[in-house]
Order: C-alpha cells, then structure tokens, then sequence
C-alpha cells in the first residue's frame, strides 16, 4: 500500500481501488472478498467505467489531502463544488461501492454553489450550472433538499498575514523552524507548506519558547499544539490569524541535542505527536507539484480547475 | 462448468433495455443498488424461486435465460421508470420532502406498471401519480407513532400487569452448543444449511444466553449499561436521538425504534399486538422472540470475538471480519480521520467496535422480528459482514462530525 497521502482510493464491494497519485497510472485492485468484487470487477476493462471510478478516486484525494498553501499557491478548493462532484461521481459508480448508502452520505455533505462567484468565467459557469442541474436532479431522487447556491460575493484574495509583527522582546538564543505533518492536523488546518517557526528567547533570567504558524488558506479555525523537546504548549490565534504560544523551557531544554530540539505541531485529540517522517518533504513537494497541476488540467474535476476563480 | 459473472449478465441485459429504463440507473447506466434490490430480485428474478439465478454466477447455459427474462420483464420495467418519474413530479406537487423516493416508490411503481401499463398512453397516469403519492403519504407512519403511544398510554396498568407477569420467562436447561465454530467457518462461502438448521434445532443461542444471566456480561457486550438486565419499562416517551441501549430501551421505545420507514411498517403486525409481542420478546433468551435470531446473534458474538486484538482468528467469518477491521485503519489514515486521540466523549462509541457490533446486530434481528423477514443460513455472513460495515461508516461518520465540532468550537 501506497502512503495514505498520496493514495486515490475507492471502496468497493469486496476490494479497494486504489491509485498512486505519484506512480503508475493504473489502478491497484486489492481483492478481499472475492465473490462480491466479481459483480463489478469486469467492468474495470471497460474505459468509461474505470474514468468513473478514477475520478471517485480523485475527488476522494482531493477531499482529504488536497495540500491549500498560501506560500505555494495551491488555492482552497471550493467545499461546496467539491461536495457537489463528490456526490455525482458516487452516484456514478454506486453499484460497485462498498457502502450502499454512499450516495445519502455524500448528498448530505452539500452546501451551497457559488454560482454567481463562477459568472466571471463562462465555461467554468456553464459547467457549473449544469453540475447544479444534475445535482437537483439526483438530490431529489433521493429525497434530499439541495441547498440553494449562494448568491455571495468572491472570497477575499489570499492575504499572508505579516509574519513576525516586531521584533520579539528578549534576547533570542535560538531559532529555527519545522514543517507541519500533514498527517498530524485535519484536513485544511494548517497552510500544507509553511513552517512553524520557534523561537528561544531569555527573558528576565528565565528561557522562553514562542512557537507560531501562518495562518491556514482555508479559514478552519483549529485547535493546535505543538511539542518541543520536553514541553507541550497550545497555539491560539492572533488577530492575524496566525497560531502562536509561548511557555518557559526548563533551562535544561536549551542542552538538548539537536534531533531533540524539533517543533512538532499537531492537532489534539486528532493525533499524537510523532517523530518526522524524512520521507516526507519530498513525497509533498510532488504532491504539491501534482495539485498545480490539476488547477490547469483540462481533464481535472471542475472544483480543481475553479480552484484559483474562487 | 463454465460460469458467467451474474453482474456482467444483468449489465449487459440492462443495457439492452435502453434509454426508457434509465431513471432506475445510475450514471453509468447500471441498474442502482436499489433498482436491484427492490425491483430485479424480488419482483423479476427472484433468485429464492430460480435458485440458478442467485449466487454471484450463474452458470452459462442459465445466462441466456436470464436475459430472456429480463428482456421480457422490459416493457414492465420501462413503465415502471415511466411510473417513477410521474410519481417524482406528483411528489413534487404536492411539496412532499419525506423519505427517500426509491425506497417508498420503486415497488408500487413496478405495481402500477403491471396494473396500468406504460403511463404513457394512460391519459388519466397524472391522476393515478397524484392519488399514489397522497396514499402513500398519508401520515401513516406518523399515525402508527401517535397510535403506539396512545395505546400505551391507555393501557398501562394493564400492559404493565403483563409486563411484570412475564419478565423474565422461565428458562430450560439446553445442551451446550459445540458447532457453532463450524458453522463460522465456512458460513461465508459455503453455509452448512443443515448444520444451521441442527443449531436452530438444539436452541444454540438459548443455550448461550445463559452467560447473559451472569452479571456484566451483556454489560461487556455493549447491550446494556447495567450489570443485571432489568425487566425493561412501558415507557411512555421516546427519541430517535437518544435510544438508551438495545435492553436497556423501554417497550416503547423498541417498537419506535423500528418505526422508521413507511416501506417496512407495512410489513409489521397492528400496533395492540404488536406491543404485546414486544413484552414477550423481552422475556426471552436474549430478549428475541426467535431461535434463529438467538442463533445469528451468538454466531456474531463468536465472529468479533478478538476483532480488535492481535493473534490469529478463528477461520472464516471471524478472520474476514477481522480482516476488514484491519483494513480499517488503512483507510481511515487514506481519509484523514483521527488516529491516535479521540474525543473523550466519542471514544467509546468508536473504539468499542465489538459493542457497537452486537448493539447493532441485535437492532438488526429485532427489526427482521419485527417484519416478520426470515434469516436463512446463506444469508448469516451477508448479515455478519454487513453490520461490521455499517458501524465501520457511522464510527467514520462520528469521527468526522467530532472533528468539524472541534473546528467550530475552536
């Protein structure tokens, strides 16, 4: 199995379907009950079926690690296009799913289309009216009350929040920075670029640690934390928008052997904090690289290729 | 023997039915889950009468047959689609947004097509849609609601009489069940029916509702939250969103528990009896009125016994229940959902999957009770299997609505 972050998966009846973002482009169908996948595993020959579940696929992706970074300009996607494709792209290939309630699951997730914000772009508008047309469609095959969209205005242009915002009060001892594990927050809360930074600073004789991030594009306001060495301290958010906390280190902390003095910032009661994974800053640079690519990609999902109009 | 793929038959015989069946096809223009479920197997194929058409393949020479029948049933089918998108239209008239369209019309509307053909060419089908969609709607369900407490209500003293009378019945020794393993073992590729029929007949899960008796017991099973079972009250009101758990719930809130949809109410006794029935099933070993139900509630009890632990699992229905937990966790890590910690206040619903799984289980044999639906031995896994999959989505369900009540709360 492919790292979860990089996998595109379906569930289907009886196997996973899965697709390795960064490798081959063929699916890996793992089989697990062998009698239920021979209903439908025929039909991954032929090619409209197998686009279809691609797709479910990548949507799926999308949904869970699609990596929204200020810095990199990967723009948020839009949740409410992006719940209305997941729907359809379920319903499409409902019959070869696991779940045989995934279509209610996904209708209930709808919210809102912004199809006024999308008028500034014929084709994508079309598309979208359309998508909206089929949405209704379905919602009322199966009794589901499609929000009505959202007559609001464009989001705000992303802004950086300033970073750093005057030099910090104390004399710094040390300094570095850390990228966040995307593993360790929930989708969306953190910018899937920027580095938390930390600071050691020596204050009236006593060792401080400042710990901040950038805000996330997304606006998902989230609990944070972040561990360093032997201490644990929560991050708020600043009128900015930016997470910050500080707590005083023991003065033992500024001996720790370099591998100990690393930031690690998580999310409470969604993941522990864990050592980083050195795999990882290249395995999300590609996941990165691959998400630019979608915004442009004629053959993406509407919600990718509106990613930067909305 | 040269077999078919049953799925690739019906596709294919589907596809060939063309554009008039496709409001009971997906995207893709296969029949829906539900097309399949309510309308093909029941109605068309009826895989209990041709047993050739059951099972995931059929062999070659039933293949042609198969289609033949489809293709035969294809104007039905087509006026069925016809029915379907009149009665949608009349639903939508009359500004009804109750329960899902599939569920509730799908079969009158193969009824309709027998009865009245293609509607088409019926120049009274709107008529017929609108009077369709009142009957259908007619606060029936709700009446039910209403009548079971009203009933309740009025006759408490005596209902509690009987209720005090019963609880609990008195018990028979049986002899111990030494089977039931062989039967989980190869239950989900090839079910022993007759060793099925020899548990049901030696009352095996009687037999094992014994240990029930034993204090903490049906605690540690997740199906009460006492150490002793208590005689189960009258009850006089009842919430869908706060059910206490399956023996814990009050004779009312059993019976409204299971009032969910008017498509199964149908199938269910009138309300007098059934709350009598219902004070007697709580009397019962395990508190289900059928050996069968007993049988299967055991059989799941067996299958997730170590579903989370490490070390090897009995062969068959507790190695591939097993199997799919594991899986789990691959694809919860796939969907981002919390791992390592879990709100306080969640975690048991989601880390107690064996509890979840027999609470459920046992909602799952009541409701069949209830609805008078018979469990055969070769449906025993497609029920096992299908419980761990349902609790498996709402635990995901749970952890996501925690993780988006954290991100508002923050």
């Amino acid at each position: 199995m492919t790292h979860p972050e990089q996998t595109a998966l379906v569930e289907a009846a009886g196997a996973l379907v899965s697709w390795d973002l960064l490798g081959a482009p063929e699916p890996v169908v793992e089989v697990h009950a062998a009698d239920r996948a021979a209903a439908w595993q025929w039909e991954l020959a032929e090619p409209a079926v197998l686009t279809a579940v691609h797709r479910l696929a990548l949507l799926n992706w999308a949904r869970f690690w699609w990596p929204a970074s200020a810095l990199a300009g990967v723009p948020v996607l839009h949740p409410a296009l992006l719940a209305a494709e997941h729907a359809l792209a379920t319903h499409a290939v409902s019959h070869l799913l696991d779940d045989e309630q995934a279509t209610e699951r996904a209708l209930a997730a709808l919210l809102p289309l912004p199809l006024e914000a999308l008028s500034a772009n014929e084709n994508l508008h079309a598309e979208a009216l359309a998508l909206a047309e089929r949405l209704a469609e379905l919602a009322e095959d199966f009794g589901v009350q499609a929000p009505a969209p959202a007559a609001a205005a464009r989001r705000d242009d992303y802004a950086l929040a300033a970073g750093g915002g005057g030099q910090p009060g104390g004399l710094v001892v040390q300094r570095g920075s850390a990228p966040v594990d995307w593993s360790l927050v929930p989708a969306g809360a953190a910018d899937a670029v920027a580095e938390a930074s930390w600071i050691i600073l020596r204050r009236n004789g006593i060792s401080v640690l400042e710990a901040s991030i950038p805000p996330s594009p997304g606006g998902f306001p989230p609990r944070l934390a972040a561990r360093f060495g032997p201490v644990e301290l929560d991050l708020e958010p600043t009128p900015t928008g930016e997470l910050t906390g500080s707590i005083p280190l023991p003065a033992t902390a500024l001996l720790l052997p370099a591998d100990q003095r690393v930031l690690t910032v998580y999310a409470p009661e969604f993941a522990a904090p864990a050592p980083p994974d050195p795999a990882a800053p290249a395995r999300r640079a590609a996941l990165v690289g691959f998400a630019l690519s979608r915004l442009e990609d004629p053959a993406a999902s509407l919600t990718e290729r509106a990613g930067r109009l909305l | 023997m040269t077999t078919v793929s049953r799925g690739q038959v019906l596709a294919q015989a589907w596809a060939e039915l063309g554009p008039a069946v496709a409001p009971l096809s997906n995207g893709l223009g296969r029949p829906l889950v539900r097309t399949e479920k309510l309308i093909l197997d029941p109605l068309v194929l009826r895989p209990t009468h041709n047993p050739r058409f059951a099972g995931v393949s059929v062999r070659a020479e039933h293949a042609g047959e198969l289609r033949a029948v489809l293709a035969a049933a294809g104007p039905a089918l087509a006026a069925t689609a016809g029915w379907f998108t009149l009665l949608k239209k009349a639903r939508r008239r009359a500004k009804v947004t109750e329960g899902n369209p599939q569920d509730l019309y799908f079969q009158r509307c193969y009824e309709l097509a027998t009865e009245y053909g293609d509607p088409g060419i019926r120049p009274d089908a709107d008529r017929i849609a609108t009077d369709t969609i009142a009957e259908l709607h007619e606060p029936g369900g709700r009446l039910t609601v209403t009548e079971l407490r009203e009933f309740v209500r009025t006759h408490a003293p005596e209902l509690t009489a009987l209720l005090t009378r019963t609880w609990p019945a008195p018990r028979q020794r049986t002899a111990p069940a030494a089977r039931l393993a062989d039967f989980l073992a190869t239950s989900a590729e090839a079910p022993d029916a007759e060793l099925f029929a020899t548990l049901v007949e030696g009352r095996a899960g009687t037999h094992e509702s014994a240990e029930v008796e034993r204090p903490g017991v049906a605690l540690g099973y997740g199906l009460t939250d006492h150490q002793r079972l208590v005689p189960p009250a009258l009850g006089s009101t009842a919430s869908k969103k706060q059910l206490p758990k399956p023996l814990d719930r009050s004779i009312l809130e059993r019976l409204f528990a299971s009032f969910t949809s008017a498509f199964h109410r149908e199938a269910m006794a009138e309300v007098p009896a059934l709350v009598r029935q219902e004070i007697h099933r709580c009397a019962q070993p395990w508190q289900l009125a059928e050996e069968v139900s007993r049988l299967v509630l055991v059989l799941g009890r067996d299958a997730t016994d170590g579903l989370d632990a490490d070390g090897p699992a009995a062969p068959g229905a507790a190695t591939r229940l097993r199997a799919r937990w594991q899986r789990e966790a691959f694809v919860r890590r796939v969907q981002r959902l919390p791992a390592a910690e879990v709100p306080e206040r969640s975690r048991a619903d989601v880390f107690g999957v064996r509890q979840a799984y027999l609470r459920r289980l046992w909602v799952r044999l009541h409701g069949r009770e209830l609805r008078a639906e018979e469990v055969t031995a070769d449906q025993v896994w497609d029920l096992l299997d299908g419980v761990l999959r349902s609790v498996i989505m709402d635990q995901r369900d749970q952890l996501r609505s925690a993780l988006s009540r954290e991100a508002g709360a923050a």
